[in-house]
Parts: C-alpha cells; structure tokens; sequence
C-alpha cells in the first residue's frame, strides 16, 4: 500500500465513486445464445478485424454483476468485454489452462493515467473444457480503499457427454 | 433413462427467459384446483379443513428425498417433523398457514428424522429405536399403518418414483437399508462409512447417493431394485479454495440433491481447511459430481495459474494477496443443513443452520457458491444481550410448494414454520414478508432454549469466527476432523492460538502448522465438573467452552466484558448437558465375546481401568505423559505433552481415535498400542479382538 502515492490512489479512489456512468448498452434483443451455430473444429484466435464485426451473443446465465459486459463470438473464440469495469487484475481459478488473452485498459480518456479501466477476457469454447475466471476490481476493503474485490466470474465448461457448453457470468 | 431428447442438457433448457435477470417467471406446474373443504375428523384439533388428498394411485413425478419438511405432491399438504418434540406437524395449506392452529400435532413413537409423502402416505424415520413408519392421511390427521425396524439412528430417506422402494440411512450405526414398501419389509442392509446422513434416488430407481456428516466420500448404492451393492465415490471439497493441488476433507453433508435428468449431484456440506481471507474454518461448499463419470466437475486449484495485473494492483500487491482463489464470499452460507434443486429456474436453494439464511444458488455452472443469486436472512429477532436470532434460528430443511415460488424452512433451535416468497427476478430478494408460525416451545425449558439457539448459531461474534459449535459437534457428535490448533500473528495485535483446518491457513510467516487435536463428541459425555480439553487445561466445563471461544477464530475475541463470555456459556453448558441426545444404544447382555473382553479390560495386568474409570464415564480426568505417538508430518510435534484420559462411552461410532486421530479404528489402536497405555502386548489374538468387541459396547 505505501508504495502508491497518495496523489494516484485518490485519483483510483475518485473514479471509484458513484457517478461513473455505464456507457455500454445492454445486449441487443436479437442477440443470439452463445451455443447457436458454435462450430466444433478448432480454429485460430480472430483478428482485431474479425472482433470488430463480431455478433453480440448471451451466455447461458448472466448475473448483475456482468450489467456493463458485453459477450461477442467468433467462430468458437468468445470474448466477454467489460469496458467500463474498473479491472485490477484478471484471474484463472481453475481448470483448463489454455487459450487465454487477457487485457486491462490501462487508460481512459479524460481519466488519470493510473487508473485501469476496462478488462476483457478471451477463450476458445472447446469439448473438454472446465473454465473459471476471475475479475477482480478495487474497492475499499480490509487492505484500504484500493482492496481488490470481486467483480465477476465466468465459468465456462464442456463436458465430453453434453451437447453444448454452458457458460454463465455472475 | 436419458431425458435430453432435443440437444440441451435438460438442465439448460428454460433458461433462455431468465437471461439479464428478467422477472417473468413461469409457472409450468400449476398446482391443480384444492378440493372442496370437507370437516375435520371428529375428536382432532387444529385446522377445520381437511388435506385435499389426491387419488391414492397419484404416484410422484421424481423420486421422493426426505427431509425435515415434505409436502405431498400436487398439493400444497405439508408435514413437519419435529425431532425434539417427538411429533410431526401437519397442515392441509402451507402456502397460507399463518398460526399454530393450522397445523394437527401428531405423536411419534420416537424422535423423527425425515419425511416423504405421496398420495395419501407419509413415510417417517424414526431414530431411537431405528424404524420407518408408513403413515396415512385420514382426515386432519395421519394414523399409523405399518412399520419396519431398522438399524439404530435411522435418518435420511428416499423413495422411487413407482413408491416400491425407500432407502433409509442409518448415521449412528453406519448402514444403508433398502425396503420393499409392498411387503415393509429390510430387503438388504448395507455397511457404509460413518454417519451416512442424505440419500436421493436417480429416477430410475436404481441408483442412491448417500452423503457423509465425515469425511468427503460419498456412497453410491447401485441395484437398489434387484441386489444393493455399496460402494465409496471420491469427491474433493470444494476443489477452486483448496491448498494448490490438495483435495479436501469435508464435515456436514447432511443433504444432496440431483439435477432433474440425472446428470449432476449435488452435495451441500464444509470444506475442512479451503483458502480464502482468514479461513480458518475452511469453506461452506456445494460440490458437484457427474453422475455419469463419477468425477467431480470443478477443477482443482492451482497456485500458478494465469493471473494478469493492472500496474496499480503489482504495486499494492502482497504476499498474502491471492488473486487465484475466489475472491467472493467465503460463506454464502454457513453450517448447510438441506439442499433442494428448483427445477424452474436451475438453481439450488440450500439452508444454513449457522447463520439462519436461505440461499439461492446457480445450479449452471461448476461451482455453485461463486453464483449466489439471493440470499434471505430468515433469522430475526437478533438477542441483544446474547446474540443469535430468537426467530427461526437454526434452519434445518427447505421444501418448494408445487408452483416452486415458495419455500417452506423449519427452523429447529426455535421450532418455527417459515413461508418465503420466492417469486420474481432470481437475483432480487423479493420485499415480501416472511410469515413464521412457532410450533412449539423448547421441551427442557428456557435455559437449554437459549442454549440450543446459541450452539447453533454461528453470528454471533463472541461465541466464535464464523462456525458454531455444532459446525464442529453436529449434534453434539463431532466431525471426525484433527483440527491443528496453531499460535500466530494476526493484524489485530499479538500472538494468539486459533484452530485452523489446514496448516496452509496459518500465515507463512508464523512458520507453524499446529498440534493436532482430534474433535471429541460431546453428547452425554460431558456431566463431569471437569477438568476439559485433551490436556485437561480447562477445569470446568464453562471455562472449556470461553476457551473455546477465544480459538474457535482467527485472531482475538472482539471487545468484550468477561460476564458476557461466561453467560453464554453457561446457558450453552446446560445445552449440552440436557438437551443433547445421545445416539441410541439398545440395552442388551453382552456376547461371551465381549464378556471375555470386559475380563480384559478390567483385569490388573492390562489395567485399563487404572484411568478409564468405568464408574465416572470410563475417565479419570487426569493427565499422563504416555509415550509420544509418532509424529505426523501435518502436524508441530508435541514431544512433553501429557493427555487427559478421554471417556470411552460411544466409542464405536466415532473414529477416528486418539488425540491427533491417528488410530483409524480400535482394532488398530489395540493393535498398534503396544504398552502405551496399560498393557496390550501380552494379550493373545483373541484377547485382543475380544478386548475390541467389548470397547464397541461402551
Ligand atoms: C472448529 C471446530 C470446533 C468448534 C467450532 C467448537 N469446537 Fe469444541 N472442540 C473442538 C476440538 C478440536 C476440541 C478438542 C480441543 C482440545 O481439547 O484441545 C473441542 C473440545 C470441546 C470440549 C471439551 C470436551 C472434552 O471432553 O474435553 C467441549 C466441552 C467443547 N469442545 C464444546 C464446544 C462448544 C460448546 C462449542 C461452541 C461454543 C464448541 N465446542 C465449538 C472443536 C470445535
Ligand atoms: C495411564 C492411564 C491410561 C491407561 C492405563 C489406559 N489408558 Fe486409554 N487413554 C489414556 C489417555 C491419556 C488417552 C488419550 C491418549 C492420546 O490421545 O494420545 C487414552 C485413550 C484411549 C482410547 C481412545 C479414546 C478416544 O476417544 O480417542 C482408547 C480406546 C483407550 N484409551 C483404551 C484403553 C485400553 C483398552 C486400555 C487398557 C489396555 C487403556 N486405554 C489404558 C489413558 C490411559
């Protein structure tokens, strides 16, 4: 803790605060499950051009906590993207331990340069998979105003016998 | 039997409306109309309106699971069993019962464990002496129509689908019986590990799943329609919290429940010694088994898996900061006593009988205490002076009404009937009221009252961290559980001794992993003045339970005037003395086996009787430095210390042995003794077995 400068965790600790307003709309309704049309080859990460023309999709339960994600699909590569999530870090829990890009914004505009913002998590849905991930952001806590908390969790898995995966993020 | 016809795990199905948490929620099974009020039977009391009973061929839909409230299918008919008070309690609409009159008492030949009911039967488990009783509905009220003696405790219940079958577990005894209901008769009994407690059915009938208050096995009794066989399934608790790459033990699996096609199980108990923020404890857990593999469906943790960091968090980071274990809750509930899956929503409710809360949990993905959806606080009524709720404390079972919007607790420190409105988006606590209705008041008077609500009750922040007595004694047995009882440094100031599960929970700093101290069962064997503890370092009972107080966390006891540590004790004293019930023990001779053996055990070359003093509890409460047993690498060696001679009443039922639990059974025990105790090394085979036979009768 005494290594941060007072000057950046009041600048984390202002953005914190209520008032950060949510810019993400919510899924579109035509939004399809993430399951629909999921091709079971394997294939490539996508390109950035390939993200950005991506669909929107729903996971098979989506908590409260994930107001503000938006979860895209692409071939089999899912990406659940949290930008206005103030993201301390990004966690494997457990299970299958490949396949992953993580990112954390390390800045936004108009915001302090410390502050990270935004945290996206990239995966293939695979057969065979068991998938927990978490998100963690800052909030105070028993370690002071700058504790990392729990944002989300996503939980993605595929047993061998099942016909689709299920994914829920809570 | 496969219930996937169209591509989606059954499971997932239905799901689709309740994406972003949407309130529409349907109401697929509609209860049918009641029928029309007919008088209550002539001479019974309570509600003017009889059951509305279905046609006695109404089979259920699913298989039956017991518990400590079943409601008749198709109806919204409940019964309450009420173990204290030797009774169930029944009323014809639990959905509007609002006062003691709408439920008819109805005497048991004995304490009851669980009910099941289905067209006009209602099947009871009796504990002492062990029995299954067939019940029929007449009227207002439910007259006996047969019985089957079973083993000794029996407790845990479950039917097939077609009613020709139950399956009864028997804790104290350690068996599994499975009954013909055409003929009430023990078509097989099995032996199982100790203290099975749950049992459900697979909808064909064929397979039951047992949980174990010890140890995190499970059984799995296969060919229950033909020949039974048992068999131990492996489960690690609460796999994401654990020591990297460790399977955990686990206590307290009173209930599990399946998924409606079969394909999950789910055991609600704790995780002795998982990872989280001053878990000292371990964790409350759900685990989940694939019925079909057999496997545990949540990985293990790993220590050195992935994380990536923001640049804030590397500069704040510590080296107690643990991004890789889960970061919600460590107990979204706590002392879990009932699970029920509800099938509309696929979600799990699940009862703490610690903290007096009914949870509603994801039943999606792998591990369902990362999901919790609602929580309902159903403890009121919080005692100023001593703490714990006066209201419904201690929930010990969860029942849905047939439309599964409401869920009916009974709450067994307190006796209360509770109604929850479970209805609505599955994420919002609804605001409607929760109804209580008090069935009955404490049968040992006030004192054990307050007693009996505080052993339970695990909110209560001087009593203890976060687990209440019966977290560790569950009915004032134990958790067959070493605990290691370590002294390290927490942030509140200075060194204290605290129990931990594993020695991974001490910080690493402290660079200790804790002497082992075995759990001890309390029930009727703690009328002594004293002295307590292994060591016998607590001269009276009171003081062994403040002490207590002070290691049963992490850290110091909050701020506190003594009086109000040795209030609590006292009334929980009285509990434990009055109101604890000892497991059955039938009055019988002894077999010229265990003749022999008590010659033995009395006898002044093996001079058991030396300490274990047959007239006081087989104790004589006094301290001997015997020689140290070997040391386990678990565990701080403790080379000088000297142990009080532990009572030997109940025995049997309650390995493992010894202070640090290192003998699994008195065979081995005797065996392995040598001359540490008394004398054993002379005693030929059959002495030996002997010896054993008649320490199995205390
Ligand atoms: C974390 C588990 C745990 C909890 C919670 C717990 N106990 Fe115990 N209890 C133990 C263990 C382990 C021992 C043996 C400790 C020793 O002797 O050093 C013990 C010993 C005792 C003894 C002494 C028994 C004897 O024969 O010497 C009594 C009495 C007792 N506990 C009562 C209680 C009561 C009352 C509570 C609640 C206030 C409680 N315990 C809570 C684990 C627990
Ligand atoms: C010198 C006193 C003494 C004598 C003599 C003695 N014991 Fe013990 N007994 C103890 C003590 C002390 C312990 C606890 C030791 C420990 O946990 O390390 C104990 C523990 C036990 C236990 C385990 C109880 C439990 O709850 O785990 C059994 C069983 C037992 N003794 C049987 C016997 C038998 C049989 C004999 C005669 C062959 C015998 N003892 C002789 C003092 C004695």
């Amino acid at each position: 803790m005494s290594r941060v400068s007072p000057i950046a965790i009041a600048a984390v600790v202002a953005a914190l605060s209520p008032g950060v307003a949510h810019t993400e709309p919510e899924p579109p309704s035509n939004a399809k499950p993430f399951t629909e049309g999921l091709p079971t080859e394997e294939s490539k990460k996508p390109t950035p051009d390939e993200w950005r023309d991506a669909p929107v999709v729903t996971a098979t339960r989506t908590g409260p906590r994930a107001k503000g994600c938006t979860v895209y699909r692409v071939r089999e590569w899912i990406r659940v993207s949290c930008p206005d999530l103030v993201t301390s870090s990004i966690a494997v829990l457990g299970g299958t331990a490949t396949g992953y890009a993580f990112w954390i914004d390390p800045q936004r505009e108009g915001k302090d340069a410390k502050l990270p913002a935004g945290g996206e998590i990239q995966f293939p849905v695979r057969k065979g998979d068991r998938r927990v991930v978490q998100m963690l952001t800052f909030g105070p806590g028993y370690e002071g105003p700058l504790t990392q908390l729990p944002a989300l969790v996503v939980q993605e898995h595929w047993l061998d016998d099942e016909p689709v995966p299920i994914m829920t993020i809570l | 039997m496969t219930f996937v016809p169209r591509g989606v795990p059954q499971h997932v199905r239905a799901l689709a409306f309740l994406a972003f948490g949407l309130a529409a929620c349907g109401d697929p099974a509609a209860p049918p109309a009641p029928s029309a009020a007919s008088p209550a039977s002539a001479g019974a009391s309570g509600p003017a309106v009889a059951p509305s009973i279905p046609p006695p061929s109404t089979l259920p839909d699913r298989p039956l699971t017991g518990g400590v409230i079943a409601r008749l299918g198709g109806t919204e008919t409940v019964v309450v069993v009420d173990e204290d008070h030797a009774a169930l309690h029944l009323t014809p609409d639990a959905k509007t019962a609002a006062a003691p009159d709408a439920f008819v008492k109805v005497e048991m030949p004995g304490a009851p464990a669980q009910a099941v009911a289905w067209g006009d039967t209602v099947l009871v488990t009796i504990r002492d002496p062990g029995l299954l009783l067939r019940l029929r509905l007449e009227g207002a009220t439910l007259k006996e129509v047969g019985r089957v003696a079973l083993p000794g405790d029996a407790w845990g219940l479950a039917v097939t689908r077609d009613t020709k079958r139950a399956v009864v577990t028997s804790a104290w005894t350690r068996k599994v019986s499975v009954i013909d209901l055409e003929k009430l008769a023990v078509a097989s009994t099995l032996d199982v590990a100790r203290e099975p407690r749950g049992v459900t059915l697979s909808n064909d009938g064929d397979t039951a799943w047992v949980s174990h208050l010890v140890g995190a096995k499970l059984t799995k009794v296969s060919g229950v329609g033909a020949s039974p066989s048992a068999a131990p399934v492996t489960l690690a608790a609460s796999p994401l919290r654990a020591p990297s790459g460790k399977a955990l033990e686990a206590a307290l699996g009173y209930a599990l429940a399946l998924s409606p096609d079969d394909s999950r199980l789910f055991v609600a108990r704790h995780a002795l010694g998982a990872m989280g923020r001053e878990a000292w404890f371990g964790a409350p857990t759900v685990d989940v088994l694939r019925t079909k593999t057999g496997d545990g469906i949540a990985p293990l943790h790993q220590g050195n898996a992935m994380v990536y960091r923001s640049a804030v968090a590397k500069e704040l980071e510590t080296p107690d900061t643990k991004a890789n274990l889960p970061a919600d809750a460590l107990s979204p509930f706590i002392q879990p006593r009932d699970i029920r899956y509800r099938a509309t929503h696929q979600t799990l409710l699940v009862v703490g009988e610690g903290d007096n809360a009914l949870v509603e949990l994801d039943a999606l993905g792998l591990d369902p205490t990362i999901g919790v959806l609602r929580t309902y606080v159903l403890g009121k009524e919080t005692d100023p002076h001593l703490g714990g709720a006066k209201t419904c404390a201690a929930p010990s079972g969860v029942a849905l009404s047939q439309d599964e919007n409401t869920a009916y607790v009974f709450c067994r420190a307190t006796y209360d009937f509770a109604r929850v409105d479970l209805s609505g988006d599955p994420f919002e606590v609804p605001n409607a009221e929760l109804v209580f209705v008090r069935l009955g008041s404490d049968p040992y008077g006030a004192e054990v009252a307050t007693g009996r609500r505080l052993f339970y009750d695990a909110t209560d922040k001087l009593t203890s961290g976060g687990l209440a007595c019966a977290g560790c004694h569950p009915e004032g047995r134990d958790d067959g559980f070493v605990w290691h009882e370590a002294s390290f440094d927490t942030p509140d100031g200075g060194t204290r001794s605290n129990f931990v599960g594993s020695y991974e929970n001490v910080p690493d700093l402290a660079k200790t992993k804790g002497v082992p101290r075995r759990t001890p069962m309390l029930a009727g064997r703690v009328s002594a003045n004293g002295p307590y503890g292994w060591r016998g370092e607590s001269a009276t009972i009171a003081e062994r339970i403040t002490a207590g107080m002070g290691l049963h966390r992490w850290g110091g006891i909050p701020q506190h005037a003594p009086e109000n540590l040795t209030a609590r004790a006292s009334f929980i004293a009285a509990f434990i003395r009055r109101g604890l019930v000892t497991p059955p023990k039938p009055a019988r001779t002894l077999t010229p086996d265990e003749e022999r053996g008590k010659v033995v055990f009395e006898s002044k070359e093996a001079s058991c009787t030396l300490c274990h003093k047959p007239e006081s509890e087989f104790t004589d409460r006094v301290s001997y430095p015997l020689k140290p047993l070997p040391a386990q690498k678990r565990f701080d060696d403790e080379p000088k210390a000297a142990f009080k001679t532990p009572s030997l009443l109940f025995l049997e039922g309650r390995a493992p042995y010894l202070h640090d639990g290192s003998a699994p059974s008195l065979e081995r025990l005797v065996a392995d003794n040598q001359d540490r105790m008394g004398k054993t090394s002379h005693l030929s085979e059959q002495d030996r077995a002997a010896l054993v036979a008649y320490l199995k009768t205390l």
